[in-house]
């Protein structure tokens, strides 16, 4: 059943990355329950726009729950109070009438500020560019099965490369570590065949750029695995640690 | 990138934590079950210090060892903190608990300090104390005759107990030694390390406090 709700959203607002920024106050009314998080604020976007304010900056593409580029830190929790769903699949049937709402961006020495919301991610795509290429034979289409990759073995590499970047992990590890995110994409390949020979050259050079980005250090407090939308598990991290030990002996 | 970049990266650092960590863990365990020697009576415990003192320069050599492993611990340990703290330059208004933390391990570094403190006294105490004669039961009566001496030795025992709780599983996850779904089943273990560290030597200062050793 359709019901409306009122809130009162403390919004962090900062102009740019140099400014100082601070949260503030809006109050929203008449929002179906059956609204996103994410229709919530362009609802109130749209008031301020009319009202001639400056409305709310924010990231968001797809709006399904596998792009990743939605994101913000709802009553301190990354992508907002429920498991394994991002900020534009969390629905606000999810709140109670009159709850005062904290919304604020990622926070990490490695995400500089952009506006309001909005934070500069690009220091995973450094990670990711770091990973270098991977081989695979090129020529006519390959023979099915030339390539023997099990189910299981499959399924899991998939469990990592569900990760969509969203930077969640960072947001939430106490010591804004990049370790789940790194670990994700060092473990996707780690368990194919395909980029066997770049392993060893792979790992350690993730691990080297997460290192420069200015990440902190995984303190295995699992809040990263239990922030993740994508429900990824630090079984990766292990896995990732494994390769990197790999990666010392030639 | 060479040996010593690779343990200057995250993960290099974490590693040699949890090596030494695991270190540590052993060494509590031989010192545990050495200790338990004091239940016995003076002559026991006597006997055990000549004979571990009857190695010579391998005790020699494993305290050095010890001695290491320490600086290394505490060493990487205060620069972990210290980079984490940066990686965060502006905080959060609002933080709220996702599901993974817990108290120890929100609380490793001050744990750690403080067991290093606790370490510091313990060696003061009782291994550079004046020497009373061929054997330190005495010294271990004396001590454990004092309310605020068993007051402190538990504050240590417990500061220790947390950080093995968190530390001990932490060490295999950062060794990459945690397979898959095997989180719960090393927490666990985990735990029941510092439950017997912690109750182990924990009962030592309270049952000397309460029976002065007979």
């Amino acid at each position: 059943m359709t019901q409306s709700l009122g809130l009162t959203l403390k919004i962090w607002k900062q102009r740019g990355p140099d400014v100082k920024g601070a949260l503030q106050t809006y109050e929203v009314r008449d929002i179906s329950t059956e609204a996103s998080f994410l229709e919530m604020l362009d609802i109130l976007n749209e008031r301020l726009v009319l009202n001639g304010e400056e409305p709310v900056a924010f990231d968001h593409d797809c709006r399904e729950g596998i792009c990743g580029a939605c994101g913000a830190v709802v009553n301190g929790k990354a992508h907002g109070p429920l498991k394994e769903t991002t900020l534009c699949q969390l629905h606000m049937r999810h709140f109670k009438d009159g709850d005062v709402v904290v919304i604020e961006p990622w926070r990490s020495r490695a995400f500089t500020l952009i506006k309001d919301l909005m934070v500069d991610r690009s220091a995973l795509d450094a990670i990711i560019q770091a990973g270098g290429y991977v081989s695979v034979n090129t020529g006519g289409a390959p023979d099915a099965n030339a390539v023997a990759v099990s189910q299981e073995l499959s399924e899991k590499a998939m469990d990592a490369a569900e990760c969509i970047g969203c930077g969640a992990c960072v947001a939430a590890c106490p010591n804004g570590a990049a370790m789940l995110f790194t670990s994700a994409r060092v473990s996707h390949l780690a368990q194919l065949p395909q980029g066997k020979p770049e392993a060893k050259k792979r790992v350690a050079s993730m691990v080297a750029c997460m290192s420069e980005q200015g990440f902190g250090n995984c303190g295995n407090e699992r809040e990263c695995e239990a922030a993740c939308p994508k429900g990824i598990s630090i079984t990766h991290i292990a896995r990732m640690n494994r390769e990197f030990l790999k990666s010392f002996f030639k | 990138m060479d040996f010593i970049g690779r343990i200057e990266t995250p993960v290099g650092k974490k590693m040699l934590m949890g090596i030494t960590g695991l270190g540590f863990c052993g060494f509590l365990l031989v010192h545990l079950a050495g200790n338990f020697t004091l239940f016995q009576g003076s002559e026991a415990f006597g006997a055990y210090t000549a004979k571990l003192h009857s190695l010579g320069i391998l005790l020699k050599l494993s305290e050095f060892i010890l001695l290491v492993m320490a600086a290394l611990h505490v060493l990487t340990g205060v620069v972990l903190a210290l980079e984490n703290r940066a990686a965060r330059p502006e905080k959060y208004q609002m933080t709220a608990r996702h599901g993974g933390r817990t108290l120890a391990s929100s609380s490793m570094i001050y744990t750690g300090l403080l067991t290093l403190a606790f370490i510091t006294l313990h060696l003061i105490g009782f291994k550079f104390a004046p020497s009373s004669g061929p054997s330190r039961y005495p010294v271990v009566v004396a001590t454990f005759a004092h309310f605020e001496y068993v007051g402190a030795y538990l504050l240590g025992v417990i500061a220790i107990a947390f950080h093995v709780s968190h530390g001990f599983w932490s060490a295999f996850q950062s060794l990459g030694a945690n397979g898959e779904g095997g989180t719960p089943f090393l927490r666990r273990c985990a735990l029941g390390l510092a439950l017997g560290v912690g109750v182990g030597f924990g009962s030592m200062p309270v049952i000397f406090f309460l029976f002065q050793g007979r």
